[in-house]
């Protein structure tokens, strides 16, 4: 009897402590890998205003921007050695598709850093399956070109964004007033000279350097305090959004893609059907995994209810 | 036999707890700080890290080949 009891309370544990690392390795489409994580919490730091999720939006436009400029460079190179381009071109087409949807986001929307996560997750998805099959399609000499002509590309269209510089100088602006009002920080000057255009945000950290050292050793615990403070809260904020928006990111995704389905592409019939097959194939995926989850969830609970009638079921006999 | 299934049952119930332990570690978010000694270029360093490059026009998402 007693040994039953014991074989049971084990069954028991076990099933329980199981439970966490079915469900981790179930939810794929709802996780980040650890160092897009870290990123993703990183960027998010600054979308608590309208400014910041501006910079960040715009930041991930001219990135999937670039992605399409080297993309097409490719798919070019691949066409002048006769290989078959379609994929790549569905992707490249999905990109697109992409790059309206970051235009469309409302920086000032409440939901703005949900869409900036989606969507710079998916950009990442899709640069990685064309990494994969544009790999598969070249030498190693022509790879290497290729990367050559990505770096080029990449430092050119870098340096054309010059509105997203100005959003940043007066993101930093307004950090140093910010900072200035909170700490007592002397640095008036340097926030002056911002404004008129005379110093860079690297002239301006310069600046700060020497105003530092001129400080007493009391006015600058209060201020690093102060700082590291604020930066504390800052990041366990974007850390529990970043939880709170994956957990239900596949369901927005899927929703993304039925509207996708739909939409009119201006591309060749053949890619224009290649695309919707990918969007389809994507949409099967998530829906088995979905379904995959609720198959733990149910088994896991079966097995619990299973022990749990199993004891009633023995303390009947018991009293019998 | 009895005693083999007790020790499995103290070591699995150790394994949770530890298990337990580490998880709540982890998201234990120590908002507290309060340093009493800081150098000129430690607390520039943090201002400093406020700021954001002006160059850093795009996001990191990969590369393209």
């Amino acid at each position: 009897m007693k040994t039953s009891k014991i074989s049971i309370f084990l069954i028991l544990a076990l099933a329980v402590s199981m439970f966490p690392a079915v469900m981790a390795s179930s939810t794929q489409t709802n996780t980040l890998p650890p160092n897009e994580e870290t990123q993703f919490q990183e960027e998010v730091q600054i979308m608590n205003n309208s400014l910041g999720a501006q910079i960040r939006l715009l930041q991930l436009e001219k990135t999937i921007d670039i992605q399409i400029a080297i993309g097409n460079k490719v798919i070019a190179k691949a066409q002048e050695l006769n290989k078959n381009t379609t994929e790549l071109e569905a992707i490249i087409t999905e990109m697109q598709q992409l790059k309206t949807d970051v235009q469309q986001a409302d920086p000032n929307s409440t939901e703005a850093v949900q869409e900036f996560v989606d969507l710079k997750k998916e950009a990442i998805n899709l640069t990685k399956e064309f990494r994969d099959k544009a790999r598969a399609l070249f030498t190693d000499e022509e790879l290497q070109q290729l990367r050559e002509e990505q770096k080029q590309i990449r430092e050119q269209k870098r340096e054309e964004a010059q509105e997203i510089k100005q959003k940043i100088r007066k993101f930093n602006m307004l950090k140093l007033e910010k900072l200035k009002q909170q700490t007592g920080l002397n640095i008036q000057n340097i926030i002056s000279q911002m404004k008129q255009g005379n110093i860079t945000t690297e002239q301006a950290k310069e600046m700060i350097k020497e105003e530092v050292q001129q400080m007493s050793e009391e006015k600058r615990i209060h201020i690093y305090n102060k700082v590291k403070e604020e930066k504390i809260k800052e990041r366990v904020r974007a850390k529990e959004e970043i939880k709170e928006i994956m957990s239900n990111y596949s369901s927005r995704y899927e929703k993304r893609l039925q509207r996708r389905l739909n939409e009119s592409l201006e591309t060749s019939k053949k890619v224009r059907e290649m695309v919707r097959e990918r969007i389809r194939e994507k949409i099967k995926n998530i829906i088995a995994e979905e379904n995959a989850i609720e198959g733990t969830n149910t088994s896991a609970s079966g097995i619990i209810n299973q022990t749990m009638n199993n004891i009633g079921q023995n303390r009947g006999e018991g009293i019998k | 036999m009895k005693k083999t299934i007790a020790i499995l049952s103290i070591l699995l119930i150790a394994i949770i707890f530890v298990s337990g332990c580490v998880n709540q570690t982890t998201n234990n978010n120590n908002t507290t700080v309060n340093q009493t000694e800081v150098t000129a270029s430690q607390v520039s360093g943090e201002v400093n890290q406020n700021l954001l490059p002006e160059n850093q026009t795009t996001v990191e998402i990969g590369d393209m080949v």
